[in-house]
């Protein structure tokens, strides 16, 4: 997995003047509103993409509770968005990783699948939840404000422009943890969690960790995503968005901190040639499925991964009739 | 009370088989299918098109139905074989939650318009005395066919040669394949009988509540929660999660409305994960 990583510091410089520039392209000229949402709501799914990696390519863990948290960091950061936007930004931020850290809270270790199932289940509760609350919206949803900074209205392109912001923080931020101990740790855990407590980790509290950083991440993704739509309802935050979120990181690739961001560019654009919701699920559905089977270090993989075939055809397919 | 409480058993009953088919399968393939619920809610919905749209006889709807979400089961087997060999076991699960949204979304493209629908109970609806009180006759039929379900399944297991093959192989695969056992055609059949016990609650289910493209998903939730009480290793836990989160989610429909009883009883489960994290009844050899 780690076969990218040396790539990582100067795709990531190129990834921050690329954005920049796109920023200043989106501020500067008077570009199509559609092309400003689609930036926006890019770096938005990114944001959170990169978040789930720090759970799923950091502790090795799979979670598909993250809508969940995205719903509790849109949610709490709406009510605060009256105080101003850095407020609601915190606050998205703390909820997120509050949430996380529920997440990742139950020690229940069974089997090979984890956390899973209890972050599926609590994934959904948490926007059924909200449904029933009707000062927020209820179930059918209420409309976002946007927000005002110093007396200005925040508009299209300048959100845009704090969604490619805060994606470069948190990139720089998951590539800084990714490198530290605390990373290492998380690698430990992934790859031996007998091996990490012998080496004094507690594998219990760095999945905690992982889960909360990774939680603010959704936090403030969901807040993002919901002052880009203007509107929010519980439904916006369906397991769907989970496991969406999962196929960006599966097809971008796990194993990098910028993989992510390619997934979620991928799927910002297959949506738009894709005209009904449904049918789009479907495609990132299958996409996710077949992806993790036969490409499971993401699309960048493909190559190398296409290299081995051929030149181990016959010895491939030996394996494929003996496992038959 | 006595109607509340008969009510609450018997949709206990069907989240506990619902429970108890999701353990099946995780003890005999340490894979946990996050599909479960679409494809039983496939098999519904074909049974629904057959049987109410082409008016073919309720026998024959439900066969074909049960045809249907075996091969589905059996071609979710196979798969499943394959990505084990190719890439450990994430894989699998990870690909059961990209079959979740591709079956979901086809259901919803198919089915999407015109729900919630009603499924015909089988032997009526109307209200029977029991004891005294009045209970409507489909949550009666609805726990008999969950007491029954169960019981074929422990009978299956307990008493039959496959049974036996099966609690061999779920316990040691290395052991049971040197005697003679042939676990992989048995992993095979255990998706199968595991998946139809799915579609065995989801019938009298769809009967109590209504047919909409989420009904069946909300059943694999109470099912998720239920076996996760006994670690989705217990049977025992499994039942008794099963029917206590009937009785608790019917027992506070008394007093709220039923979206918060529903998270309620399931929030009452869940902390109990939290006070015992192994799972209730966790098997001694599960212990390390």
């Amino acid at each position: 997995m780690p076969r990218l990583r040396g790539l990582d510091l100067s795709a990531l410089v190129a990834f921050v003047v690329v954005a920049a520039a796109v920023a200043v392209v989106l501020t500067v000229s008077r570009s199509d509103q559609f092309v400003v949402f689609l930036v926006g709501l890019f770096a938005t799914y990114a944001l959170m993409a990169v978040g789930l990696n720090l759970v799923v390519g950091g502790v090795g863990e799979i979670s598909v509770g993250h809508s969940g948290i995205a719903a509790i960091g849109a949610y709490c950061g709406l009510l605060t968005l009256p105080f101003g936007p850095a407020v609601a930004l915190l606050v998205a931020v703390v909820a997120g990783l509050l949430g996380g850290a529920l997440m990742g809270l139950p020690r229940i270790r069974v089997g090979g699948f984890g956390l899973a199932a209890f972050t599926f289940v609590i994934g959904q509760a948490i926007p059924t939840a909200i449904g029933q609350a009707p000062d927020l919206g209820g179930h059918f949803g209420r409309s976002v404000p946007l927000p005002r900074l110093f007396d200005a209205v925040v508009r299209g392109p300048y959100l845009a422009v704090a969604a490619l912001v805060l994606l470069s923080i948190g990139l720089f931020v998951a590539w800084r943890i990714q490198r530290s101990m605390v990373g290492r740790a998380w690698s430990a855990v992934r790859e031996n969690e007998r091996m990490a407590s012998a080496l004094s980790i507690n594998p219990h509290t760095q999945r905690i960790l992982a889960f909360a950083v990774s939680g603010a991440f959704a936090g403030v993704g969901g807040l993002l995503l919901i002052l880009h739509t203007q509107y929010v309802a519980p439904d916006l935050f369906s397991v769907a968005l989970s496991i969406e979120m999962l196929a960006m990181v599966i097809v971008g690739g796990r194993g990098s901190t910028l993989g992510p961001v390619l997934g979620a560019g991928f799927f910002v654009l297959g949506e738009q040639f894709v005209p009904t919701r449904e049918a789009q699920t479907l495609i990132f559905g299958a996409a996710l499925a077949l992806m993790v089977w036969f490409l499971p270090d993401g699309v960048l993989s493909a190559p190398s991964a296409i290299r081995a075939i051929l030149r181990n055809k016959s010895r491939w397919w030996r394996r494929r009739e003996a496992a038959s | 009370v006595l109607t509340l409480l008969l009510t609450g058993v018997s949709l206990g009953a069907v989240y506990a088989l619902m429970a108890l088919s999701l353990v099946f399968i995780f003890r005999a393939t340490r894979l946990v299918n996050f599909a479960h619920g679409q494809i039983v809610s496939l098999g519904v919905f074909v049974f629904l098109q057959l049987a109410l749209v082409q008016a073919l006889p309720g026998i024959v709807a439900i066969v074909i139905a049960v045809v249907v979400v075996a091969l589905a089961a059996v071609g979710i087997g196979l798969a499943v074989r394959r990505m084990e060999v190719a890439g450990g076991e994430l894989v699998p699960l990870v690909s059961t939650f990209g079959l979740m949204l591709v079956v979901s979304s086809v259901i919803e493209l198919r089915w999407g318009s015109g729900q919630p629908y009603v499924i015909p109970a089988p032997f009526g609806k109307d209200l029977v005395e029991v004891f005294g009180s009045a209970i409507p006759r489909q949550y009666l039929s609805s726990l008999a066919i969950a007491v029954l379900g169960t019981l074929a399944m422990a009978l299956f297991l307990a008493r039959t040669q496959i049974g036996l093959q099966i609690r061999a192989a779920a316990d040691s695969v290395e052991t049971s394949e040197l005697l003679g056992v042939p676990t992989r055609q048995l992993r095979i059949v255990v998706w199968c009988v595991g998946t139809l016990a799915g579609l065995l609650a989801a019938f009298p289910y769809v009967n109590m509540v209504f047919l909409d493209t989420h009904a069946l998903n909300t059943l694999m939730l109470k099912g998720f929660t239920a076996a996760a009480l006994g670690g989705f290793r217990s049977f025992t836990a499994a039942l008794i999660g099963g029917l206590s989160l009937g009785v608790l989610e019917v027992g506070l429909s008394r007093f709220t409305s039923g979206t918060i009883a529903d998270l309620g009883s399931m929030a009452a489960i869940i902390a109990m994960l939290f006070i015992v994290p192994r799972g209730m009844f966790a098997l001694r050899s599960d212990r390390d």
